[in-house]
């Protein structure tokens, strides 16, 4: 052990301070910013977007999963900003916007490609234009400094400038890992390795020159077609392949067959997301662990594309045009929460009083909401247990496993976002906490700022 | 603002201990560990994203400029080494192409060994080859990992404060290399440096892009960019910023990203470019300089137009330097010396210089930060830190004749004979 001091030179003031530019982070910081917070937003990279445009397939999931429930009405859940950034996708030409699924809607019943390059130049651009918002990239948060057992005083950030200090009244933690609340007093459970409840890490990569109606009729041939959808792509006048999903495995063996394969597409021959590879489970917490990690899938993108040119037609052109900047994690800390979502509170779609939200999707084939009906988030899902200025969005909230199979994903991330964002400049403005603030007022905000409620 | 503060005493716990610490997995941190470790030395390489290359892949500067001079009718060779073994090693993946490199070049032989002035990689190969090439060597890998600050005594660093999801940690190392780029971890050691703050002479940002479904057979025969297979990898939005300034490193990335979707639009009017789509941009605006640190001998201006040859020569800089002629212009010679002395620090110890820090006048860094005579330096750097761990010297007492022996031996080039 070393004892280390560190001198730190600019203070930065705010109301409120959102850690993490990812879908639940960004869109928090454009609520708190539009509620009328001077708002800070801290962000490692020099884009926003985080695992939406780095690790994911693209956005899916604004609607219940209805197509596999005849009665089920078809419902728009999420709305509000994460609608606008569709919105302003669609006319940057960046999404093809919500379309159906045609085969495996028992899984996705509406898919929401997007372009990923697009969604970086669209959510700088919306950042921009929000007076109150001060937006820093290339910045890190490197420690937490509290004020006393469970009040933040501020984070300490790390970017080319050196360390400086960052001074709120009111944090939104949506790091994905609860960085800074983990720090400041709150109650969480850190789920790795082989416990119950821990994943494994994946690497999405892109894959250019595909013949993709080639490769969709071999897939059908074979019958190990999985997942598809068509959709209209930016850019272009008739309908092509969006969505492919395989399950190569059933045809195939070898040590680099992909054991899961879902793919979608933005662009003319290209799968824009590849999503087939996995490590794990680990501790994606663990410096040596991410490493590993990065090496092994980072081989394996290569081996996978050797096998799909060998086997798989239409792919025999085809290369690798790019990977995800990082692995992407889908599980660290669980922060424990004035409410966690109960397993049958999801199952059952049941409703709250204080919901901020509704959601629908549960990334477990094993498990469907009722009916294809949807479940409400309580505003107490956001607030940590023993921290009095901070909120958490994103994937660090649910301890249950399959509640977090559906809470950890990207559209419910951003319905989260908007709320807890909406709710640390309310707590500003009035000057409370955000375990007294009063859900009323916050749902009332909420339905004036477009946000679903049944 | 300005209030300064001062973060309570913590206790940091010490995650390694290693002969030679390397901050920066760009290319000057790939080689200078590989270098490192290969001659014996305990070496960990530090990076901050889950990936190796720095410039060349999370910038998608996607070409090594700088391996010979083009001057006809004798001009050689002056990088190999390591460089050259890493263009071998992608290019037997298929992942290197010598057409279309953003420049006219001459062909070489690559099967035998020659490379051209400048060479188009396949960034995602890049990335599959250079972890083999750093773990087969050795090297511990930290990845998704910052480097925070040096940690020093009695003006002599003894390792770095690192900070990565495992929360933050010290690594101590006999010797640091500082392959930062902006030479963060040296500048907190206070060795002395200087930054252009003079916009009208440094160097601008530059977000470099990529596109696909480009129609070959109808481009123009000329065509500014870089051709990867049916892609095109070319210069987006420039912006002038100070790289050390996080405020203006998001300005700029928001200004280049801005002018990048301009640019496309235009190149889109271009034949066989109409149907062309962004497939990415870069991770990280492409900074071309920020700091450049005073060593123990300081690279001038007319030591490189003039060919100066120096006794404690490490490697060979062949690249044109903008700055002096005012375009692109090869020296009137083969190359010019890099001097031992230019990556060893002033004032602090166990510390040296690799990449686009090290200390030169502005006309001989154009050139040496170029990737090609940037691995030789580095190559050279990575052998003096593990010789100087064998011999138990600091940086500045090491034998020179032993490095240069050494180097010669692992095929870098340091003479033009």
């Amino acid at each position: 052990m070393m004892e280390v001091t560190f001198k730190i030179q600019n203070q930065y003031d705010c109301d409120v301070c959102v850690i993490g530019g990812g879908t639940a982070g960004f869109v928090s910081a454009l609520a708190s910013a539009r509620t009328g917070a001077k708002t800070i937003l801290v962000e490692k990279n020099g884009f926003l977007g985080g695992t939406a445009i780095n690790g994911a397939t693209g956005l899916h999931s604004f609607f219940n999963i209805y197509k596999p429930f005849p009665r089920a009405p078809k419902v728009q859940l999420v709305k509000g900003i994460p609608q606008e950034i569709v919105d302003e996708l669609v006319k940057a030409g960046g999404s093809t916007g919500h379309i159906e699924m045609e085969e495996g809607y028992d899984f996705v019943s509406i898919l929401t490609p997007v372009d990923p390059e697009v969604f970086k130049m669209v959510a700088l651009k919306m950042c921009e234009k929000e007076p109150n918002l001060n937006l820093m990239l290339h910045t890190s948060v490197i420690s937490t400094v509290l004020k006393e057992e469970g009040k933040i005083e501020g984070i300490v950030i790390n970017s080319k400038i050196g360390l400086e200090f960052i001074k709120a009244k009111m944090f939104v933690d949506c790091s994905g890992d609860g960085d800074v609340v983990s720090k400041a007093g709150a109650k969480f459970r850190h789920i790795k390795g082989e416990e119950e409840g821990a994943y494994g890490v994946g690497l999405t990569f892109r894959i250019g020159n595909v013949d993709l109606e080639e490769s969709v009729n071999f897939l059908r041939r074979e019958n190990i077609l999985t997942q598809l959808a068509r959709g209209i792509k930016p850019g272009d006048n008739r309908e092509s392949i969006v969505r492919i999903g395989a399950k190569f495995s059933e045809k195939f063996k070898g040590e680099d067959v992909p054991r899961y394969f879902l793919a979608t597409s933005i662009r003319p021959n290209e799968l824009t997301h590849v999503n087939c590879i996995g490590f794990g489970p680990l501790d994606s917490l663990s410096r040596d662990d991410l490493t590993r990690a990065e090496i092994i899938l980072r081989e394996k993108v290569q081996k996978t594309l050797n096998w799909l040119k060998t086997d798989i037609p239409g792919f025999s052109d085809s290369f690798v045009s790019g990977t995800s900047i990082s692995v992407g994690v889908r599980r660290t800390r669980a922060i424990e929460c004035l409410y966690n979502l109960s397993r049958e509170d999801v199952l059952e779609g049941r409703s709250f009083p204080d919901e901020i939200g509704r959601f629908g999707f549960i990334d477990n084939p094993n498990y469907f909401v009722k009916d294809g009906g949807s479940y409400g988030i309580p505003y107490r899902c956001l607030v940590p247990i023993g921290v009095k200025n901070c909120l958490v969005a994103g994937r660090m909230i649910s301890l249950d496993f399959v509640v977090h199979n559906s809470t950890r994903n990207t559209a419910c991330c951003m319905v989260q976002g908007q709320a807890a964002g909406t709710a640390a400049a309310l707590c500003v403005l009035e000057n409370t906490e955000p375990a007294k603030l009063s859900s009323k007022l916050l749902r009332e905000k909420l339905a004036e700022d477009g946000a679903y409620f049944e | 603002m300005m209030e300064f503060i001062e973060e309570p005493k913590r206790k940091t716990p010490v995650t390694g201990e290693y002969d030679v610490v390397v901050v920066g997995g760009g290319v000057a941190g790939i080689v200078s560990s590989i270098a490192s470790a290969r001659n014996g030395a305990r070496t960990a390489l530090i990076e901050q994203y889950g990936f190796l290359g720095g410039t060349a892949t999370a910038g998608l500067m996607v070409s090594i400029n700088g391996f010979r001079n083009q001057r006809k009718p004798n001009h050689i060779q002056t990088v190999r080494g390591i460089a050259q073994e890493l263009v071998l090693r992608m290019h037997q993946l298929g992942g290197v192409y010598t057409k279309n490199t953003g420049y006219e070049q001459e062909e070489f032989d690559i099967d035998k060994g020659e490379l051209p002035y400048s060479i188009v990689f396949d960034p995602e190969i890049f990335k599959y080859v250079v972890n083999k090439m750093v773990l087969e060597s050795g090297v511990k890998l930290y990845l998704h990992t910052y480097a925070l600050e040096a940690i020093i005594e009695n003006k002599s660093v003894k390792g770095v404060i690192i900070h990565n999801k495992s929360g933050r940690q010290a690594i101590l190392g006999n010797i640091i290399i500082d392959a930062s780029g902006d030479g963060d971890i040296a500048a907190s050691a206070g060795a002395p440096f200087v930054i252009d703050k003079d916009s009208g002479k440094r160097m601008a940002m530059t977000q470099m892009f990529r596109l696909a479904n480009i129609d070959l057979s109808r481009t123009p025969e000329k065509i500014h960019g870089i051709l990867i297979k049916n892609t095109y990898v070319s210069w987006g939005g420039s912006v002038d910023a100070i790289g050390t300034d996080a405020e203006d490193l998001t300005r700029a990335e928001i200004e280049a990203r801005e002018k990048t979707w301009e640019k496309i639009e235009e190149i889109k009017k271009m034949p066989g470019f109409e149907d062309a789509f962004l497939i990415e941009t870069a991770t990280h605006i492409g900074v071309r300089e920020t700091r450049r640190f005073i060593g123990e001998y300081m690279l001038k201006e007319s030591d490189a137009i003039n060919d100066v040859r120096f006794d404690d020569v490490i490697a060979i800089s062949s690249n044109p330097v903008p700055a002096y002629y005012g375009y692109r212009y090869f020296f009137n010679h083969l190359g010019f010396d890099v001097p031992y002395r230019c990556v060893v620090p002033k004032e602090i110890d166990n510390l040296l210089l690799a990449g686009r820090n090290i200390s030169m006048e502005q006309a001989p860094f154009q050139s040496a930060r170029s990737m090609a005579p940037n691995m030789a330096i580095a190559q050279a750097v990575g052998t003096a830190a593990a010789l100087c761990i064998k011999s138990g010297v600091i940086p500045r007492e090491l034998n020179i004749r032993e490095l240069q022996r050494v180097l010669k031996e692992q095929n870098a080039v340091i003479s033009r004979e």
